[in-house]
């Protein structure tokens, strides 16, 4: 190590494990002695990174006590989505009972109201409870907050934010003024600290226009999404605009608008789209409510301009999923706290145990422990006797696929090569029982679920 | 040659170029490496340290003198009288003065601290080192350690290919 030929490599790997992930994979392009180094001592463990798609966490419709769980067997063997062991230790200052169900998923760490908890390492970090949100203004009586984890393990593999954006959900009586302002003064929590703070983000660009006419051009959509790429958090605010916050370098905002296509239009109804980090950044699926298997993929360029990737009907590669093995590939596990019972303990043993049944079942019958996540379980095209009502669940982190529901199952529409994949079930037997009529199951978020395997969260939060 | 002092338990450190240190127990033990070795019953005669000569290995020990947490005689920061921040806001202090050393010596207590596995030394020692590599660009990493860039181009492609997610 130049002027040092002396260090030895312990030396030199003992300082370089003090890196974040991202500077030890700087420091294998620097020369062939730290690559050594590096490789060497295995200081660059990508494999226990969030690079990989481990499951899809779900929230349902009506369902507010527990987060269920989808996965391949293999990731369902390492990774419990069974949250309850958070519950134990809730900051005193809370005055309501702790529930294991999911807000917000960033690179492997999973936010919940009283908490944020790591389900691969099953460690977790309590949360002090948020400070009251200002009004962004004096005649708004109704403000809905949405809180957002920011987790970066590339940057800071032990370090996680939080963020309270206030969005304006009910429209009442109040005078015009602009949305969003141009600073916007968030709470924002950050783990380093232990505490909450005010920080002032100052808006770059205009404003999205002004409340109360903005409320008036909202579009259905999924009840909150985000997304985090490159040190900026995406939030799509109040149904209408995207919001990107730099976290990590000047604290400022941009409004971004939708695609134009999406923005709105009486004859398209209740369109709905979904915001999402993919391969190359953000992303953006809409479906067109007029043909409801018709799916449109947008990219944000570095102009902050919406790209069309993908406009295609998809009806005419839906499955019959009359002919869908019941088993797929992918595994529900499935979490029932029921507030109602007594025996919650015994409710989730049983539960568990039949996940573990189904499971071995599944291996059993496709006969094999590996799966092509490409080329396995591919649907052929069928008169499609489910509907053709799709939702979004998200985007692949990683490749071109968009997640979907079709009936109830959950499909992979790989968008680049018009191929659909069967996964699995999508519902819980016991939501199905406790809800007969259909369209009221129904996922209310999803979060695509990357898992990741180091780091230390701070045991004890002020 | 353990000996004892006044009470307490007393380590010989010896550097290569011959010199011999005698220090408390509980301060060579700040050395997870020594802390093993005494633990093992490794440490009846004298402990030889290796490639640390002894300017730096008597760096090394006034650093462990300062940091060992004891309510003793040895350093000035060992009182109950004084409260843990003021105490920790002292130790910043002294740490600051302690690092102001050129490169060649900040390297070669790297090694020392790396060897002998302390913690706090080596977090010390290794700061600008890890601030550079943070916050700066290849060429300025190459540049603070001496050091060229010996890649092919197609190798130095294949490397960016590798850990793709990083350079995004």
């Amino acid at each position: 190590m130049g002027q040092a030929p002396s260090l030895p490599d312990d030396a030199v790997a003992d300082v370089l494990r003090r890196l974040a992930p991202r500077d030890v994979a700087a420091c294998r392009r620097v020369c062939k002695t730290l690559r050594r180094v590096v490789d060497g001592h295995r200081l660059l463990r990508a494999d226990l990174l969030p690079l990989k798609l481990g499951g899809i966490f779900l929230n349902f419709f009506q369902l507010r006590s527990a987060t269920q769980f989808l996965s391949r067997p293999t990731t369902g063997a390492a990774v419990s989505g069974r949250l309850g062991y958070t519950l134990d230790a809730c900051h005193p200052d809370y005055d309501f009972q702790p529930v294991p169900y999911v807000l917000d998923h960033c690179n492997g760490l999973l936010l919940l109201r009283h908490c944020v908890v790591n389900p691969a390492t099953q460690q977790w970090a309590p949360l002090p409870p948020a400070p009251d949100l200002p009004k962004p203004a004096p005649s708004i009586k109704h403000v809905y907050k949405s809180r957002y984890l920011v987790f970066d393990p590339m940057l800071s593999p032990n370090h996680f934010d939080l963020l309270i954006m206030p969005e304006i959900s009910f429209m009442e009586e109040c005078e015009e003024f602009e949305w969003p302002p141009s600073t916007l003064i968030l709470p924002v929590f950050s783990s380093k600290i232990g505490s909450w703070e005010k920080r002032t983000f100052y808006r770059d660009g205009g404003a999205a226009g002004t409340v109360p006419g903005l409320v008036g051009v909202r579009l259905d959509c999924n009840e909150r999404q985000s997304a985090y790429w490159r040190g900026s958090l995406y939030i799509s605010c109040d149904n209408c605009f995207i919001l990107r916050i730099s976290l990590l370098s000047d604290n400022s905002y941009r409004v971004i608008r939708l695609p134009t296509r999406l923005s709105l239009d009486d004859s398209q109804g209740d369109q709905q789209f979904y915001l999402g980090k993919s391969t190359k950044g953000i992303y953006c699926a809409s479906r067109v409510t007029s043909r409801r298997s018709h799916l449109q993929v947008w990219f944000l360029n570095d102009l902050n301009e919406w790209v069309l990737k993908h406009d295609k009907d998809i009806f005419p590669v839906l499955p019959n999923l009359d002919y869908v093995n019941p088993y797929g590939p992918w595994i529900l596990q499935q979490f029932d706290y029921d507030e109602h019972s007594d025996e919650d303990d015994s409710v989730v043993e049983d539960n568990r145990e039949a996940v573990e049944k189904e499971k071995f079942e599944a291996i059993v019958k496709q006969g094999k422990f590996e799966w092509d996540s490409d080329n396995d379980n591919v649907l052929e095209p069928g008169s499609s006797c489910g509907g053709t009502d799709t939702c979004f669940l998200g985007f692949h982190p990683f490749k071109d696929v968009v997640f979907v529901t079709l009936w109830d199952r959950v499909l992979a529409y790989h968008w680049s090569s018009s191929k659909l994949q069967d996964l699995g079930k999508l519902f819980p037997e016991f939501y199905v029982d406790r809800h007969h009529i259909y369209w009221h199951t129904q996922v209310e978020v999803s979060f695509l679920y990357t898992p990741y395997w180091l780091g230390e969260l701070p045991e004890k939060l002020n | 040659m353990a000996t004892r002092e006044a009470g307490k338990k007393m380590i010989m450190l010896k550097s290569p170029d011959g010199m011999e240190f005698e220090v408390e127990e509980a301060v060579a033990m700040e050395s997870q490496t020594i802390r093993k070795m005494i633990e093992d019953d490794c440490a009846d005669t004298a402990i030889l340290i290796p490639n640390i000569n002894s300017k730096i290995l008597s760096r090394v020990i006034e650093y462990c003198n300062k940091h060992v947490p004891t309510t003793g005689a040895t350093g000035a920061a060992a009182s109950d009288t004084v409260a843990p921040a003021a105490l920790a806001e002292d130790l910043k202090i002294w740490d600051a003065e302690f690092i102001k050393v050129n490169r060649a010596t900040r390297f070669d207590l790297i090694q020392a601290a790396s060897y002998l596995n302390i913690k706090g030394l080596l977090d010390l020692t290794s700061q600008t080192t890890i601030d550079t590599i943070s916050d700066n660009s290849l060429e300025e990493i190459r540049s603070f350690l001496s050091t060229k860039n010996d890649y092919l181009p197609e190798e130095e492609q294949t490397i960016r290919r590798e850990n793709q997610w990083a350079f995004q």
